[in-house]
């Protein structure tokens, strides 16, 4: 009787999809979806540590957040908000592509993610380069109110210490640094996924870990939602002033 | 043989449905959540453009929340996922409210107190 059930299940399904341990399809993809969503909890609780540290020290430090906010360019910020949207359309396009088993799309909707992810990085590198230039990187290289002494006076003039605006930037690099980290973990996985699709293993009914790598690049467009607005929206919209 | 049929009724389903619990989105749906998303991107824009004091943050706040929960009912397919996922999902949230609540609860309150050794 078990044999013939798991027999039953084998031949509706396809061959082989069904790891040993599950009864069928659908308990393994209940399970699979339930084991990334235990992952991405565990995302959320990191990701909301620095979180909770960005929303003590804006409280602790009003004046200098919004001091070192004014010195990020709202378009690029903006921008590349508009880019890891796009991108979440694509992946869902992808993981559609994977469902329906069309290899060609699923291969090209990851591609067209890929270079979306690429964007995103390659405007951050420039991003961080300008911060590096003007000296605006604490620990590394931390000189900007040293050369610009109108700004150091306008700060002493509102109270604010420089190094109020260093923890800023400190939250700043950490938030977007990490989650940096975790794009370029995304590209990884989408150039692999790329790889093994075009060998058409995600078209052959196992469509399942597309949805996951999905899934991983949602969360991450989420968090990125979330920092957008906390990070460079504080002195108001000014899209085309950069601080420097 | 007839009884191993019956046996397996539980996870039977409809004849050409796909596996039970698994939801195919066509695309049309996800270019009207890409639209909204804009739509909530711009709002995002003009919020901050206009000069609330103290409001910004919660409307920015607001306005990033629907944004992630469009993205997650649609795009991650919560709004098609069982109750346990979601209730999987809620609970991470969940966790990171409790870590705000407490923890601000003792921060911002501790000057309320005028003793020595706040």
């Amino acid at each position: 009787m078990v044999s013939d059930a798991h027999a039953h299940g084998a031949g509706h399904h396809g061959h082989g999809l069904v790891q040993h341990q599950f009864d069928d399809m659908p308990q393994q993809r209940e399970s699979f979806t339930l084991g990334m969503w235990l992952f991405l909890a565990t995302e959320i609780m990191m990701f909301g540590g620095l979180f909770f540290a960005y929303s003590f020290y804006r409280w602790k430090l009003p004046g200098a957040f919004n001091e070192g906010a004014s010195h990020l360019v709202q378009l690029w910020g903006t921008g590349n908000t508009f880019v890891l949207l796009f991108s979440s359309l694509t992946m869902a396009m992808a993981v559609h592509a994977a469902a329906i088993k069309n290899k060609q799309k699923l291969v090209m909707w990851l591609g067209i993610t890929f270079v979306l992810g690429l964007v995103f990085l390659g405007v951050k590198a420039i991003e961080w380069g300008t911060d590096y230039q003007e000296g605006l990187i604490p620990g590394v290289r931390w000189n900007y109110y040293d050369h610009h002494h109108e700004a150091a006076q306008h700060l002493a003039e509102q109270n604010i210490g420089v190094h109020d605006v260093m923890m800023f930037f400190v939250v700043y690099f950490c938030m977007t640094g990490l989650h940096a980290i975790h794009m370029i973990i995304g590209l990884g996985l989408v150039a692999y996924f790329m790889f093994l699709g075009g060998k058409g293993h995600f078209t052959n009914g196992n469509d399942q870990p597309v949805e996951i790598l999905g899934l991983y690049w949602h969360l991450v467009d989420i968090i990125w939602i979330f920092l957008f607005p906390l990070l460079y929206l504080i002195p108001g919209l000014n899209l085309f002033k950069g601080g420097h | 043989m007839a009884n191993a049929h019956v046996g397996h009724g539980a996870h039977d389903h409809a004849p050409g449905e796909h596996d039970a619990g698994h939801h195919i989105i066509e695309p049309p749906t996800y270019y009207k959540v890409f639209g909204i998303l804009m739509i909530l991107l711009i709002v995002t824009l003009a919020a901050a453009a206009i000069d609330l004091g103290p409001l910004n943050l919660p409307i920015a706040m607001l306005i990033a929340i629907v944004k992630a929960g469009v993205v997650m009912a649609y795009f991650m397919h919560l709004k098609f996922n069982s109750a346990l996922v979601r209730l999987f999902a809620f609970a991470g949230v969940a966790w990171l409210m409790i870590l705000f609540h407490l923890t601000l609860n003792d921060y911002v309150s501790r000057p309320w107190l005028q003793t020595p050794g706040q």
